[in-house]
C-alpha cells in the first residue's frame, strides 16, 4: 500500500524529489485538469522525515495551472515551476508567499522545466511556443532561445555527462540534441522516427549516450546519440500512451513510466520486461519520479488528486 | 560518426565536453524540414492563402497581415487558424490546452476506431479514390461528433465551399496542393485546436467592418489571385460569426471526440474516471468554461439532481459517462443543426444534411453501445501496456462500420489466401516466428544493401599504372604515411584491387585506409569484400568489429569479434562447434563474446600476449562503455606496437572520453609525431585543447588541419575532404571562445587566409 497524500482540487502534473534531502518531495498540480484555472505547487515531508506518513510541508497557490518544476540545483530550498501562462517562477519554500523571481517570456504555456544537474547553475524551459530557452536565475533575461522545432516542445532534459548538451522533443515528431556552446544556436543532430508527437524524453544515467522517449505514436523508444539513423529499441505500440519516461538513478537498465493507461510501471528495458506495476491511481498518473537516496523509492502524482510514494524492487 | 567512431576507427569525437563535436558531422535537420505532419502542410498552405505577399498593395490585406505579424510576435507559429477558432470562447488569454486530448486522438487513430462510423461515410461522401488521394468533388457537408476532417478543409481552402465567385473556385482549385493531408491527421489537430480554450488573442474579432466592404470593392477588378485571398477573407468572415456562436460546441464535440477515441478500451479505470465524466459534462452541455472557470450550465444543473444518485451508483450501474453517450450524441447533432441553420449565412445551411449527419451519429452510438455489451462491460483485462494484444485481437470498430471496407479485407483475404503457396505460407510462418524473437533485440542491424557496394573514386590518377609499379607505388606509401595523402593510398589501393579483385589483403588494406577516413561505409564494403574472399582474413573480421561499433551497429560487432575468436588458429578451441544460446540472445552476446576474450588473453600469459586480443577487448569494452577498461587495454596493446598511430589515437580518444584530456593530449601527440599529417588525430588534439580551455591552441590545431587537407585538395583534387566542414565548426566555436567574431564569419566562408595575420600555421 503506498503512502498517499491528497492535493484536493488540484489534479497532479508532475512530480520531483529533492537532490538534496531524502525528506522532501513537491508536486506541480493544477484545478480543473489543467484546462483553465489556478495551480498549486505542493511541497511534502516524505516519510524518510521521520514521521510515516507524507505531510505538507508548504503549498504556492498560482494564477495559471502548472505544468511542472525542478529543484534548484545549487540552492536546497528553490525550486522553479512551468505555468499554462507561460511564466516561470521561483520559489523558496522557506518563505510562505511569494515567488522569489519571476520570468515570463514564453509566448504560450510553459510544459517543462529542468535545472542542469552537471552544470548546476543553469535551467532550461520548453514552451508550446516552439522554443526552448536557457536561464541562470540571476538574469532578468533568458541567456539563449533555441527555436527550431516546428511545433510545440513538451520536454527537454540535460545530458548526464556533457554539461553543456541538452536533448529536447515535441510536436514535430523530432528528438533534436543541443549544445549550449553551440555558436549559432542550432541543434547538433535530429532523431526522427516516431510517427507522432513525443511528449517525453530522459537520460540514461550510466550510458550518457543513451535516452529514452515516449510518444503519441504509443511507443517508447531507445536512442543512441552516436547513432542517428534511428532507435535502437522500441516497446509498443500500447493501447495508450506513456505521458513521462524517467530513467533510474540507480541502475543502467530501468525505467519508470507514467501514462494514459492510469498505471506507473517499471521496465527493463533490456527486455521489455514490465517488472512492477503500481496500479493504484484512478486518473491519468502525469508524473513519476525516482528518489535518489534510496534505492526503489518513487513518488508519482496523478490526475486522481492522489500523490503515491512507493517502494520498487530494483534488481541489479 | 559516433562519438566511439574516432577512438577505434581513427579519431575521437565525444570526448566529454566536447559533445557536438562528433555530431556536427551529421547532417543538421533545419526548421525546414521534412513537411511530416498534416498539421505543418496546413500551416504553410495557410501563410501561403493569406500572409503571401499580394501583388497589389492592397490595404486590407496590409492591415490583415500587419496585424497577424504583431499579434504573433517575430518567430512565432502561425497559429491563426486556432485563433479564428477560438474567437468566440471567452476564456482569459494563456489559459493552457492540455495535450491529452492529442494524445487520446491520436489513440483514437491509431486503435483504428478512427471516428466509429463517420470515417468511411466521409470517404465515400468526399468521393475520393483514396486517404491520401486528390480531391475529386468539392466538400459538401460539416462532420459531425467525432469527425471534424472537413472543418479543416474549409479553412484551407475556402473558395470550395462557399461557391459565390466560380472564377475564384477554379482558381483555387487549380492551386490546391496536390496530395492532400491525410482526413484522419487532421481531424486529429482539429480537436488539439478545440480543446485549447483561449489561445492568445482574438484579433479577428476587433477588425472594422468597413474592411468587409473594401474587399467587395476590390473584389470586382482584382486579380484571380486578390479573388482568391478575398474570398478567403470572405470566408474568414463568415467563419467568425458561426465559430462565435458555436465555439462552445467545438469545445462540446472535442470532449464528444475525446470520449469517442477511449470507448473501445478494456481498462476499467475509464469508466469510473472522473476526466471523462467531465469531459461528459462538457460534451453534453452541462458544463462549460466560462473565463477561466469550469461552470455548470442550467442544464447541468437540473440534470444533477437526477445524475446524482446515478454516479453514487456507478459501481454497480456500470459506467456513468458511457451510459450516457448515446444520449448526449443525439442531442449534440439536435443542437448543432440549429445552430448550424440558424447562424450562419443563407446558402451555408446546405452545406451538410441534419438527416445524413444523424444517421451517422446514430451508428456511431449504436456501435458505442456494442462495445458497452461486449468487452467494456465483462473484460477484466487491465489497460497495461502490455495486455494490448489483447484488445488489439478484437476487430476494429473501422471494419464493423466501413461494411466497404470490411467487404473489401475479406475478399482480399479470400483471394490471397489460394495463391500463397505451401512454401510462401511456411516463410511467412518463419517470418512471424523471426519477428517475434527479434522485436526485442536491443539493436538494429547492419543490412542496409548499400553496405555491400564498394563505389571507386572517379579520374583515378593511378588508373593507368601496371601491376608492378602500382605494387611498389602501395609499399611505399605504406612504409612511409607522410608520403602520400590519404586520397592518394586510397586511390591507388581501389586502383589495386580494380586489377586483381580476388586480392584479400589488397581490400583489407583499402578497408583500413577508408577508416582512416572516416568514410565507414566504404570501410565496411571493402572489408565485407576481404572477408568474402578469404574468411580467415582475421585483420578484416577485427577491423570490421570495429566500424561496425562506430556506425552503432553493436550486434554486428559482437558477430565479427566472434568471428574473430572463432578462426583463430590458437584461441578456436575456445569457442564450441555450435554457437550457445549466448549468442543469440542479445542480451547475453556481450558478456559472452567478452568472456571469451578473457579467455583468450589468458592463454597467452607472459612473454607471449597478444596485442591484438587487448585491441578487441578494448574494442568491447568501448562498445559497453567502460572507457577506463578500454583504456588499460589500449595501453597493453601500444606496449608491443609502439609504432601503431592509430592505435595511439584511439587510446587518446577513449581517454578523451572518460574527461583525461591531458593525458589524451599525450596520446595524440605520439600519434602525430609518427604521423604528422594524421588529421584526424590533429582536429582530435584540437578538441582535447578545447576542453581543457586552450582555445588558442585548438584553434592552432584546426587551422593545421585544415591547410593540410587544402594542400592536399590542390595536389590531387580529391581525398580526405571528409571532415573539413566538421573542422570549421570547431574552429568557428574557438574563434567565438577567443573574442574573434570577425574570424568566427571567415569560418562560415571557409577562408583560410583570413587567419594568417594572427596565427601561425
Amino acid at each position: 500500500m503506498p503512502l498517499q497524500y491528497r492535493t484536493a482540487g488540484f489534479k497532479g502534473y508532475a512530480i520531483k524529489f529533492s537532490p538534496f534531502t531524502d525528506k522532501l518531495l513537491a508536486a506541480a498540480t493544477s484545478a480543473n485538469f489543467g484546462l483553465v484555472g489556478n495551480g498549486r505547487l505542493c511541497v511534502l515531508n516524505t516519510p524518510n522525515a521521520g514521521s510515516q506518513s507524507l505531510s505538507p510541508r508548504q503549498q504556492y497557490d498560482t494564477q495559471d495551472a502548472l505544468f511542472d518544476l525542478t529543484w534548484n540545483e545549487t540552492h536546497e530550498n528553490q525550486l522553479a515551476t512551468a505555468s499554462g501562462d507561460g511564466s516561470i517562477k521561483l520559489w523558496d519554500i522557506t518563505l510562505s508567499r511569494h515567488p522569489i523571481a519571476q520570468w515570463k517570456e514564453h509566448k504560450r504555456e510553459t510544459m517543462c522545466v529542468e535545472w542542469n544537474y552537471t552544470a548546476k547553475t543553469s535551467f532550461l524551459s520548453s514552451s508550446w511556443d516552439g522554443t526552448v530557452k536557457l536561464w541562470n536565475p540571476n538574469s532578468p533575461q533568458s541567456l539563449r532561445t533555441f527555436a527550431e522545432h516546428t511545433g510545440c516542445v513538451y520536454t527537454s532534459a540535460w545530458s548526464p555527462r556533457q554539461p553543456d548538451q541538452f536533448a529536447s522533443c515535441g510536436e514535430d515528431k523530432t528528438v533534436k540534441l543541443w549544445s549550449t556552446n553551440e555558436p549559432n544556436g542550432r541543434s547538433i543532430a535530429s532523431f526522427g522516427g516516431h510517427v507522432d508527437q513525443v511528449v517525453s524524453l530522459d537520460w540514461n544515467k550510466y550510458s550518457p549516450e543513451l535516452f529514452v522517449t515516449s510518444s503519441t505514436d504509443r511507443t517508447i523508444k531507445v536512442w543512441d546519440i552516436r547513432n542517428p539513423r534511428g532507435n535502437i529499441t522500441m516497446f509498443g505500440p500500447f493501447e495508450f500512451p506513456v505521458r513521462r519516461v524517467r530513467f533510474c538513478p540507480f541502475s543502467p537498465n530501468f525505467i519508470a513510466t507514467a501514462g494514459y493507461d492510469m498505471s506507473a510501471s517499471v521496465w527493463d528495458i533490456r527486455n521489455g520486461a514490465v517488472t512492477f506495476v503500481h496500479n493504484a491511481h484512478s486518473e491519468f498518473v502525469f508524473g513519476v519520479d525516482w528518489s535518489l537516496f534510496h534505492p526503489g523509492q518513487m513518488a508519482s502524482c496523478s490526475w486522481d488528486e492522489q500523490i503515491h510514494v512507493f517502494n520498487v524492487p530494483i534488481p541489479q | 560518426m559516433s562519438g566511439f567512431s574516432d577512438l577505434v576507427g581513427n579519431g575521437a569525437d565525444c570526448g566529454p565536453g566536447n559533445g557536438m563535436s562528433g555530431l556536427m558531422k551529421q547532417d543538421r535537420f533545419g526548421p525546414s524540414g521534412p513537411a511530416s505532419s498534416s498539421r505543418q502542410a496546413f500551416r504553410q498552405t495557410f501563410r501561403q492563402n493569406t500572409a503571401g505577399p499580394a501583388p497589389a498593395n492592397v490595404m486590407a490585406n496590409e492591415f490583415m497581415a500587419h496585424q497577424q505579424q504583431r499579434q504573433q510576435g517575430p518567430g512565432s507559429f502561425n497559429f491563426a487558424e486556432m485563433h479564428r477558432e477560438l474567437n468566440g470562447v471567452q476564456a482569459k488569454p494563456g489559459t493552457p490546452q492540455a495535450d491529452w486530448s492529442a494524445d487520446f486522438a491520436r489513440h483514437q487513430m491509431g486503435g483504428g476506431s478512427g471516428g466509429g462510423a463517420g470515417h468511411a461515410e466521409f470517404e465515400r461522401a468526399f468521393a475520393r479514390p483514396g486517404p491520401m488521394g486528390p480531391p475529386v468533388g468539392p466538400m459538401q457537408m460539416r462532420p459531425m461528433g467525432g469527425q471534424h476532417a472537413n472543418w479543416a478543409e474549409q479553412f484551407h481552402r475556402p473558395a470550395v465551399q462557399s461557391a459565390s465567385t466560380p472564377q475564384a473556385q477554379v482558381q483555387q482549385q487549380q492551386q490546391a496542393p496536390v496530395v492532400r493531408p491525410d482526413p484522419m491527421a487532421m481531424a486529429f489537430n482539429e480537436a488539439r485546436m478545440y480543446s485549447m480554450m483561449g489561445g492568445p488573442g482574438m484579433m479577428m474579432m476587433n477588425r472594422p467592418p468597413m474592411m468587409y466592404q473594401q474587399q467587395h470593392q476590390q473584389q470586382v477588378g482584382g486579380t484571380a489571385q486578390q479573388q482568391q485571398q478575398e474570398q478567403e477573407q470572405q470566408q474568414q468572415d463568415q467563419l467568425e460569426g458561426a465559430e462565435a456562436a458555436a465555439s462552445k460546441d467545438e469545445l462540446a464535440r472535442t470532449a464528444a471526440q475525446i470520449l469517442g477515441s477511449v470507448r473501445d478500451t478494456a481498462n476499467p479505470k475509464f469508466k469510473q474516471s472522473e476526466f471523462f465524466s467531465f469531459m461528459q459534462q462538457l460534451a453534453d452541455g452541462q458544463a462549460t468554461i466560462d473565463g477561466d472557470q469550469v461552470v455548470k450550465t442550467d442544464k447541468g444543473k437540473q440534470s444533477e439532481t437526477t445524475a446524482q444518485p446515478q454516479q453514487q451508483d456507478a459501481a454497480s450501474a456500470g459506467p456513468t459517462w458511457a451510459t450516457e453517450f448515446e444520449r448526449r450524441a443525439e442531442e449534440l447533432v439536435n443542437r448543432e443543426s440549429t445552430t448550424r441553420t440558424g447562424s450562419q449565412t443563407p446558402g451555408d445551411g446546405s452545406i451538410f444534411s441534419p438527416e445524413f449527419a444523424r444517421t451517422m451519429e446514430r451508428n456511431w452510438a449504436e456501435e458505442f453501445e456494442k462495445t458497452l455489451d461486449g468487452p467494456l462491460q465483462e473484460s477484466t483485462v487491465s489497460g497495461h501496456p502490455q495486455d494490448v494484444e489483447v484488445a488489439a485481437e478484437q476487430p476494429s470498430s473501422e471494419y464493423i462500420h466501413g461494411e466497404a471496407d470490411a467487404d473489401w479485407l475479406e475478399r482480399f483475404k479470400d483471394n490471397i489466401q489460394p495463391m500463397l503457396s505451401e512454401h510462401d505460407r511456411e516463410w511467412l510462418d518463419t517470418q512471424k516466428e523471426w519477428e517475434s524473437l527479434n522485436t526485442l533485440e536491443a539493436s538494429h542491424r547492419a543490412i542496409d544493401p548499400e553496405l555491400n557496394i564498394y563505389r571507386f573514386h572517379k579520374d583515378n590518377p593511378y588508373e593507368h599504372q601496371s601491376g608492378e609499379q602500382l605494387r611498389a607505388t602501395i609499399e611505399q606509401m605504406q612504409r612511409d604515411p607522410e608520403a602520400a595523402s590519404l586520397g592518394d593510398a586510397i586511390m591507388a589501393l581501389e586502383t589495386a584491387v580494380a586489377q586483381n579483385p580476388q586480392d584479400a589483403g589488397m581490400w583489407l588494406r583499402l578497408g583500413l585506409k577508408q577508416q582512416e577516413n572516416e568514410q565507414e561505409q566504404a570501410a565496411i564494403a571493402a572489408l565485407r569484400k576481404a572477408v568474402s574472399l578469404d574468411a580467415n582474413a582475421l585483420d578484416a573480421h577485427l577491423a570490421l568489429a570495429v566500424s561496425y561499433t562506430n556506425e552503432g551497429y553493436q550486434m554486428d560487432a559482437y558477430d565479427e569479434l566472434h568471428e574473430w575468436v572463432a578462426r583463430h588458429e590458437r584461441y578456436g578451441t575456445l569457442v564450441p562447434e555450435t554457437a550457445p544460446s549466448q549468442m543469440t540472445q542479445a542480451d547475453t552476446r556481450k558478456a559472452y563474446v567478452q568472456d571469451l576474450y578473457l579467455q583468450a588473453a589468458r592463454m597467452a600469459p607472459g612473454q607471449d600476449w597478444d596485442p591484438d586480443v587487448q585491441v578487441a577487448l578494448g574494442v568491447l569494452f568501448n562498445i559497453s562503455t567502460e572507457y577506463d577498461k578500454a583504456v588499460d587495454c589500449f595501453k597493453a596493446a601500444l606496449s608491443k606496437r609502439p609504432d601503431d598511430y592509430i592505435l595511439w589515437n584511439r587510446l587518446g580518444a577513449t581517454q578523451a572520453h572518460i574527461g583525461n584530456n591531458s593525458e589524451a593530449t599525450q596520446a595524440y601527440f605520439r600519434a602525430l609525431e609518427l604521423h604528422p599529417s594524421f588529421i584526424r588525430a590533429r582536429y582530435n588534439l584540437s578538441l582535447a585543447s578545447t576542453n581543457m580551455g586552450q582555445h588558442r591552441e585548438a584553434a592552432e590545431n584546426c587551422l593545421i588541419a585544415l591547410s593540410l587537407q587544402q594542400r592536399d585538395m590542390q595536389k590531387d583534387g580529391a581525398g580526405a575532404g571528409g571532415m573539413s566542414a566538421t573542422i570549421w565548426n570547431a574552429l568557428q566555436l574557438s574563434m567565438y571562445m577567443m573574442g574573434e567574431p570577425k574570424l568566427a564569419e571567415a569560418c562560415e566562408k571557409q577562408d583560410l587566409n583570413a587567419f594568417r595575420d594572427k596565427f601561425e600555421f
